[in-house]
């Protein structure tokens, strides 16, 4: 890959990137890496156990009382319409805080804090359908591994009220 | 016969043969049924002739012998009268007249006859006879009455000239009397007269009267007499008294003259009589006779009738017996025939027999000539056998010992084993106890590993709470880094002591399982052991029983030789009994020759068979080859050729059944008959 190229695509998706540069959580599903900025992270807990509420969407794992908080739990797979897994003892779930309501994230397995510098970062290419492109912010590049960086909000908080009011 | 005709013409009937029995019995039947029908006819003809006779006897015979009585009756009757005539005695009279009543009975039979049959000539010569029989009688009666008339008058006549000459004699004895000469002589004449008179009574009945004085002198006589006293007593009518006496004596004389004209004329009435009875009699005899004749007539009708009907049931008896006897000869004939054809076919089918009970005693005394020789050659083998058995024998007590050794040794090596099983029991424990171990220091690194997990967390929320803070907490962000490094490390460091565990944990599994294997063998080892100590044991007490087995063969092997024995002298016997075999073919024969005598002349195709030709050579083969077997003999068996002989006598038995049985097969042959 020449730097021209790599600049010209940067200048040219500079304008349509969503996500500036900077300290990004990454976790697994499966063997890809997903990344999430690292200031909406509230905090990573271990797997706990999470009740079950009716009439919620198929995504919506139930919810947790963290520290007298009730924080609903979202599994990520169903989310992005992966196949279900069984729990393991790496599978985790990432706290996140956006715009004053919590939401849980069901991740495989939590893998680091890295630091992705903007230009380090690419428009998702719009080859698939349009929900996939929107589910995605960007994807970073470190080393010469590729993290996909989550749209927070279209992804964790684009959900109905109901699911919103319980946190 | 006609019953054969079916038989023979009807292929149908062929399965039924005609037994000889049947045969016989057939004749028989035909036989009595043939005499059976003479003796029906015979008895017709009998009853017929019984018929004839009876009549005969009834009627004819009887009609006969009562026209012969009766006939003798009235003859008798006449011979009565007759005498009578001539004697005029009152016995003979009474005599025929009582005839009479035997003439009556006789009578009323011929009546009865009449009335019970059919005579048509007595019926017209009856009433000839019924009118003649009274008609006789009265004849005679009349007769009678006019000679006892007769002897009236001829005694009046008598006591008259008796008077007369009394008279006379009187007058003589009278001394006065005159002319005594003269009256002397009147009464010598009156005597005379009386005398011809007496005579002529006499023989009053006589038709030959020749020598006799007719009634005309006797009459003229007393006349003259009657002339001369008339006379007399005319010239002597001066006494009274005395010419009294001769007129009295001339009343007398006259009395007598009109006496004698009495006499003539009942003499010639009597006579008259007499003719008139004689016609009567003879024309009732005649008519007797014809009665009588037409008995003996009927009689000879009869006899003829039966003569004749005896002739034709003759002829017709004859005749039929004639075509009997013919029939009887041509059946019987064919019947012997037809039983010689089956007697020669059998004839024949038993000298096929005596030749195969020849043939099989020779076979028989081959096969007892094997037997002995088998039974040298096995007395030989028992030897050669006995000598193993002794071989076997000592082998077998080495035998005995070596397993004898071999159970010690078991004995002995049975406490080892059971010693390596129970090390290894040991050993499978403490194993165990390793891996127990293992898992306790497994559940100890797991415990590391979370405690690395929850640092690894621990180290992203400072992280997390590091970039939040932003340049400030760019040092803890370090330390968060270094923090998370060594929790990295650590659950690496876990990871590999729990790898290292896991292989430790499965090779002390592999150490547990490979244990547990030579635990097993161990153990199969220990049943093999007992197993083998129980065949030793097993093989000691078989070792022990091989040797009571050995000399129980021996005193088989010893009971063998006397059974080799007892076959020589059943081989003998049988040699022997094939000599009796062959003398009962030569029996066999013998009633093969009496049967071929029997029914008479064999014909060629039992000569063409030639078994009695070929007998008498194969007996003498077959003595000779039992004596050569006695002689040799003295230990043989052989069930083979016993057995085979068997069948060779069963196949040939069942052979000559199937052959002798159908009777029927052979119908044919008397076809052409």
């Amino acid at each position: 890959m020449s730097d021209t190229k790599v600049l010209g695509q940067e200048a040219d998706s500079s304008s349509n990137v969503e996500v500036d540069g900077g300290k990004f959580l990454t976790f697994f599903l499966g063997e890809e890496e997903y990344a999430i900025e690292i200031m909406k992270v509230q905090e990573i807990i271990g797997l706990m156990k999470i009740t079950p509420v009716p009439k919620m969407p198929g995504y919506i794992r139930g919810v947790l009382n963290l520290r007298g908080k009730i924080v609903p739990i979202m599994n990520l797979r169903t989310r992005f319409g992966l196949e279900e897994v069984e729990n393991t003892d790496e599978t985790c779930i990432i706290v996140i805080q956006h715009e004053g309501y919590l939401m849980g994230v069901l991740v495989d397995k939590v893998s680091e804090v890295v630091d992705i510098s903007t230009s380090d970062i690419e428009e998702v290419p719009s080859v698939g359908a349009g929900e996939q492109s929107e589910y995605l912010s960007g994807i970073g590049k470190v080393d010469d591994s590729v993290k996909m960086i989550v749209e927070v909000h279209k992804v964790l908080f684009d959900v109905p009220e109901a699911v919103l009011n319980k946190s | 016969m006609a019953a054969f005709g079916n038989n023979k013409g009807d292929g149908a009937e062929k399965n039924k043969p005609w037994t000889i029995g049947k045969r016989i019995k057939i004749l028989a039947f035909g036989g009595a049924t043939v005499v059976l029908l003479v003796g029906a006819l015979a008895s017709y003809a009998f009853y017929i002739i019984d018929g004839y006779s009876a009549t005969v006897d009834e009627v004819y015979v009887n009609q006969w012998g009562t026209g012969t009585a009766m006939e003798r009756a009235v003859r008798t009757a006449d011979s009565h009268f007759r005498t009578y005539i001539t004697y005029r005695e009152k016995e003979e009279y009474e005599a025929a007249i009582e005839r009479f009543s035997k003439i009556n009975q006789e009578l009323s039979e011929f009546q009865e006859y009449v009335k019970a049959y059919d005579l048509p000539a007595l019926k017209s010569v009856l009433p000839e006879l019924e009118s003649g029989i009274p008609d006789y009688r009265e004849n005679i009666d009349k007769y009678y009455e006019a000679a006892e008339g007769l002897n009236s008058s001829d005694n009046k006549t008598e006591v008259a000239t008796s008077k007369a000459i009394t008279a006379l004699e009187e007058y003589i004895n009278n001394p006065d009397a005159e002319y005594v000469q003269k009256v002397q002589s009147v009464k010598i004449d009156l005597m005379t007269n009386l005398r011809s008179v007496y005579q002529r009574m006499l023989y009053a009945g006589r038709t030959d009267k020749s020598g006799l004085k007719d009634w005309d002198t006797i009459e003229n006589g007393y006349q003259n007499i009657a002339e001369d006293v008339g006379a007399l007593a005319n010239e002597v009518d001066q006494d009274t008294d005395r010419r009294d006496q001769l007129s009295k004596a001339s009343d007398l004389i006259n009395e007598n003259i009109s006496l004698i004209k009495e006499i003539r004329q009942a003499n010639q009435v009597m006579m008259a009589q007499e003719q008139q009875a004689l016609k009567v009699f003879e024309s009732l005899m005649l008519d007797v006779i014809t009665a009588t004749e037409a008995a003996e007539q009927g009689t000879r009708d009869q006899v003829s009738l039966t003569s004749a009907t005896a002739d034709q049931y003759l002829w017709i008896i004859l005749i039929v017996a004639g075509v009997s006897v013919i029939g009887a000869v041509i059946f019987g004939l064919f019947m012997e025939r037809s039983i010689i054809s089956v007697l020669k076919k059998v004839i024949f089918k038993l000298s096929g027999g005596a030749k195969q009970v020849d043939a099989s005693a020779e076979q028989l005394s081959q096969s007892s000539q094997e037997l002995a020789e088998s039974s040298s050659e096995q007395a030989a083998s028992l030897e050669e056998t006995t000598s193993s058995l002794e071989e076997i024998s000592s082998q077998l007590k080495q035998t005995d010992e070596n397993s004898a050794e071999a159970e010690t040794v078991m004995k002995e090596a049975k406490p080892l084993v059971e010693k390596g099983v129970d090390a290894m029991e040991r050993m499978q424990g403490a194993m165990e106890d390793i891996r127990e171990s293992s898992d306790e220091t497994s559940k100890i690194i797991n415990t590391i590993d979370d405690i690395a997990f929850q640092t690894n967390l621990l180290a992203l929320n400072a992280a997390v709470e590091a970039a939040r803070a932003g340049e400030a907490g760019k040092g803890f962000a370090v330390v968060a880094e270094e923090v998370r490094n060594l929790a990295q490390r650590s659950a690496e460091a876990a990871q590999n002591t729990s790898d290292l565990i896991e292989s430790s944990q499965e090779n002390s599994e592999r150490g547990a399982k490979v244990a547990e294997e030579v635990s097993e063998y161990l153990q199969k080892i220990e049943d093999k052991v007992a197993n083998v100590s129980t065949l030793v044991v097993e093989i000691s007490a078989a070792s022990k029983e091989q040797t009571n087995g050995v000399q129980e063969i021996n005193s088989a092997m010893s009971e063998m030789d006397n059974v080799v024995q007892g076959n020589a002298s059943v081989s003998e016997e049988s040699a022997s009994s094939a000599e009796e075999l062959s003398s009962q073919a030569a029996e066999l024969n013998n009633v093969v020759d009496e049967l071929t005598a029997l029914v008479g002349n064999v014909n060629e195709k039992t000569k063409n068979g030639s078994p009695q030709d070929s007998w008498t050579n194969d007996s003498n083969s077959v003595n000779s080859n039992g004596n050569n077997y006695n002689r040799g003999s003295h230990s043989a068996n052989s069930n083979r050729s016993d057995e085979s002989i068997k069948n060779q006598f069963q196949n040939q038995e069942f052979a000559n059944d199937t052959e002798l049985i159908p009777f029927d097969e052979h119908e044919d042959d008397f076809s052409s008959f």
